[in-house]
């Protein structure tokens, strides 16, 4: 389903044919679902060249059970982790132009990052940083309940609009100021969708990808895709997750 | 000089009758004797004859261990003394030679403990020769032996060392070149509180050793691939594939057909040898795969690995003919009957598995555990055809094994590769050690009267090198070492070879000039002193380095080397001032940025020990330790005398 009305309007539309029961409870799953994310980011920094420089991008959220995936359709990778029974996290990158993919043993660090907090992943914003905002607002019943979270400071500004059933970014926004140097950098949600054949034939792709384990870069040097893996667009730290006025991760405490 | 009159000898002058003169007539009668006159005066002395004793000085060109000169003469000119030209006889007592040197002559050698631990070395290597090579000469008083006779027991010995070895087992430390063999002595010493360079792993108190040239037939550094089929075949061939010779062209199935070499491990099984092949990589990975595999490429683990025209040509992925071993081996050579490898421990549960999430493992660590694409559950399908045999996939049914009563073992403990050893406790459903995985095999191998041929291969010390971490080469290394002493323990030296090498090396130095006993993962601090040395940059520098790799990574307490793959590739200097390089995390600067570190082309050692141990020495092909093993076992005449029986 493809958005571009405000996603109370979006959800209301979900929800539609759900029985007035259904109404006060979400029987969507948040663990099957696609979400695509327009991101925006903002610097009027004086030390640009062009004065209000603008970015913007989009992310694809995929879960499926106790995977999920962020797809960058920009660099045409996707990162996945595998979430295991011993609370472990698996990541696996993929790059999707050469349809190739490295995996890495569960809980091992990437890009000096070791995974630990799955909601951050599952999320994009950890479940730690959410209880540090404020509930300033919340409206809404079942899947469209929606929650106002903001953490004003000296320098900063946190809002999140959250929608606590599906466990979703519906919009994230967050200003820093500096002095005369503003950065502002926004999270919209706009594409929902809940199609199981959809969810199943993104992550059929992937598994059919040809897979490297990270152990064997070393061993075959005559795989030009091997040998030049890292300078084919590596996600950049901490590009799915939330920075602190200190220009930090804000994940969960964890800092690159 | 001291002169001395030994005699004088007195002159006595004898006087003679005197006769009257006549005419010359006939002679008249001799009148009768006149009356003695009276005696004439006493002649004049005589000389004084003399003899001169010198005492000689070690070092005398005629006495060189000291002695004496003896001059004899006559006093011609009556002074008393003997001169030299009055010398008319030299002889000289010469002291005997020195056949030993007392500890008082030569203290600065004989009483120091480095030339002591020497000569017992030649006294111990001495020994291992004769052991080894003249067993019942040894045994006697061999120094009454001549040399001919010693020449006729050495040729009886060396003839009746072929078959002594029943039992054969090849460790393979994948990557672990000279250095790190030094490395890994040095920081298992410092574990223990000593320096650490005196150290010895296990294996280096083999007695006997050698060195392998790795090349492959096509590459100066060479790959697991080449060179473990160079080990277990005797043959060298191309980098990348896998027991067979360099005919075939990599990734081309057609070209295989009439190139497949036969194994020592093949020949064991056709001896009527029990068979292992144990690894701490993916059992379907390279090093393993060369002792049961015939493949164009090193990267066909399983199905979905092979391009289609592989399949359709009919070429087998890597883990279908681990499983298929008993049968490929027997469709192969005509009028055998071997029985399959009858243990088998490693990583690489998913090239056995289907692309089905239903098949996952308890321990699973993907969402699809299994690659298989043809929907083929190969663990099952081994079940099927060894009724008998025990399929384990974690540590709980690795221990639940009953080793005396189990002839058939297939443990597949981890999806991809085992743990480093460093990591092995982060692992889901545990996993043993390699140490624990040699002497459960040993334990079951050792059943069969005929004996056994085992390979271990430590699989992880070259995926720690080529990550650029020391750390987790080193300790992996030092798991391996323990591994080999369990075999030792448990085997008997008199009918068991066991044979310790590399496959190859990594481009990892030892360097500067650090003092004694300094921290092998530290930095350099020379002799002397206690602060770090400082390169021309003014910066601290490690030891241990890498010529080429990922470079310096500060990954603090983490202990998966691969972890190093997530960082960007960082080669060159760094500030280390403020970083702990013995950390498990920290990662060695490189000089050439790569993707991964690179094998080297150097030389690898060869430890040996038992029956046909003497015959590593000196600098070999690498394909010299095949016929080390079948030399020693017997194996192709034991599999002959099998396959025509």
């Amino acid at each position: 389903m493809k958005l571009s009305l405000p996603l109370s309007f979006m959800l209301s539309s979900l929800l539609i044919t759900l029985s007035s029961a259904a109404e006060a409870q979400c029987e969507l799953s948040p663990s099957n679902l696609q979400a695509s994310y327009q991101l925006t980011s903002s610097d009027n920094s004086p030390n640009l060249s062009s004065k209000n420089s603008s970015h913007t991008s989009q992310l694809n959220l995929w879960r499926q059970g106790n995977t999920v995936a962020h797809q960058y359709p920009q660099t045409d990778i996707t990162e996945s982790w595998f979430l295991l029974n011993n609370k472990q996290i698996k990541p696996t990158r993929f790059f999707d132009h050469y349809q190739r993919g490295i995996e890495y043993q569960p809980g091992e660090v990437v890009h000096g990052k070791s995974e630990h907090d799955w909601s951050y992943r599952y999320q994009f914003i950890s479940d730690k940083l959410i209880s540090q905002l404020t509930l300033s607002a919340e409206t809404g019943k079942g899947c469209e309940r929606q929650q106002v979270l903001t953490q004003t400071s000296t320098n900063s500004k946190i809002e999140l609009v959250w929608l606590p059933e599906l466990q979703l970014i519906s919009r994230f926004s967050w200003t820093k100021n500096q002095g005369k140097h503003q950065t502002h950098e926004q999270w919209q949600l706009t594409e929902l969708s809940h199609d199981a054949n959809k969810i199943t034939a993104f992550f059929k792709q992937l598994n059919h990808y040809n897979m490297t384990d990270y152990a064997d870069i070393g061993d075959d040097h005559s795989d030009e895709f091997l040998t030049k893996m890292v300078t084919l667009g590596f996600v950049e730290h901490g590009a799915s997750g939330f920075y602190d006025t200190e220009g930090k991760a804000i994940s969960d405490g964890h800092s690159h | 000089m001291k002169n001395l009159n030994l005699s004088l000898v007195a002159l006595a002058v004898i006087g003679l009758s005197a006769c009257s003169d006549g005419d010359d007539g006939a002679n008249g009668t001799n009148g009768t004797d006149g009356t003695n006159g009276a005696d004439g005066s006493n002649g004049s002395n005589g000389s004084t004859s003399l003899i001169v004793q010198t005492a000689l000085t070690i070092g005398d060109a005629n006495c060189p261990n000291s002695g004496v000169q003896i001059d004899s003469g006559i006093d011609a000119d009556s002074d008393g003394a003997l001169q030299t030209a009055e010398i008319t006889a030299t002889e000289y007592v010469c002291a005997p030679g020195n056949t030993e040197v007392s500890t008082s002559e030569i203290l600065t050698s004989v009483n120091n403990d480095w030339f002591v631990a020497g000569q017992q070395e030649i006294t111990t290597a001495r020994q291992n020769w004769l052991n080894a090579t003249m067993p019942n000469l040894a045994a006697s008083n061999s120094a009454k032996k001549s040399a001919q006779s010693v020449a006729a027991v050495n040729a009886s010995a060396l003839n009746e060392l072929r078959g002594s070895a029943k039992n054969v087992i090849l460790f393979v430390g994948d990557g672990m070149g000279i250095s790190t063999v030094t490395a890994a002595r040095i920081l298992e010493g410092q574990m223990q509180g000593k320096n650490g360079e005196e150290h010895n792993l296990s294996f280096d108190t083999f007695p006997f050793a050698g060195l392998a040239k790795t090349y492959n037939v096509d590459a100066q550094t060479p790959d697991s691939a080449g060179t473990m089929t160079a080990m277990m075949s005797g043959v060298k061939t191309d980098a990348g594939i896998l027991g067979v010779d360099e005919n075939v062209e990599r990734g081309d199935c057609s070209t295989v057909a009439g190139t497949e070499l036969i194994t020592a491990l093949e020949l064991a099984e056709i001896a009527g040898k029990s068979t292992g092949v144990i690894s701490t990589a993916r059992i379907t990975h390279a090093t393993p795969a060369a002792t049961y595999a015939k493949s164009a490429d090193r990267n066909w683990e399983d199905i979905s690995d092979m391009p289609e025209e592989a399949v359709t040509a009919g070429c087998k992925d890597i883990a279908d003919q681990l499983v298929n071993f008993e049968v490929n081996l027997e469709a192969r050579i005509n009028g055998i009957d071997v029985d399959g490898i009858d243990v088998v421990m490693g990583g690489g549960r998913r090239h056995f598995l289907p692309k089905d999430a239903a098949y996952n493992s308890a321990d699973a660590v993907s969402s699809v555990e299994g690659d298989r694409t043809d929907g083929r559950d190969l663990t099952a399908e081994w079940q099927a055809t060894y009724t008998d045999g025990v399929y384990v996939m974690d540590q709980a049914g690795f221990d639940a094994i009953d080793a005396a009563n189990t002839t058939r073992v297939m443990g597949l403990f981890n999806e991809s590769h085992m743990q480093y050893e460093a990591d092995r406790a982060n692992d889901v459903a545990g996993e043993p050690s390699v140490a624990e995985m040699t002497a459960k095999a040993i334990d079951i191998l050792d059943n069969n009267d005929e004996g056994f041929f085992l390979t271990v291969e430590s699989g992880r010390i070259d995926h720690g090198h080529h990550a650029g971490s020391a750390y987790n080469a080193l300790t992996d290394t030092l798991a391996f070492s323990d591994a080999i002493a369990k075999a030792v323990e448990m085997t008997d030296m008199s009918d068991t070879l066991i044979i310790v090498t590399a496959d190859h090396g990594h481009v990892f130095t030892i360097a500067g000039y650090p003092k004694r006993g300094n921290p092998i993962l530290g930095t350099v601090v020379g002799i002397g002193s206690e602060e770090p040395s400082t390169a021309s940059d003014g910066m601290p520098y490690t030891t241990l380095g890498y010529t080429n790799g990922r470079g310096f990574k500060n990954l603090g307490t983490e202990t998966d080397a691969d972890a190093g793959y997530g960082e960007d590739i960082t080669a060159g200097r760094f500030d280390l001032t403020d970083v702990d390089t013995a950390s498990s995390g920290f990662h060695q600067e490189s000089l050439v940025p790569t993707s991964s570190e690179t094998h080297a082309g150097e030389d690898v050692g060869i430890y040996a020990y038992g029956p046909g141990a003497m015959l590593v020495n000196g600098t070999n092909e690498q394909s010299v330790i095949y016929h080390i093993m079948d030399f020693a076992a017997d194996l192709t005449n034991k599999a002959n005398a099998a396959q025509t029986n």
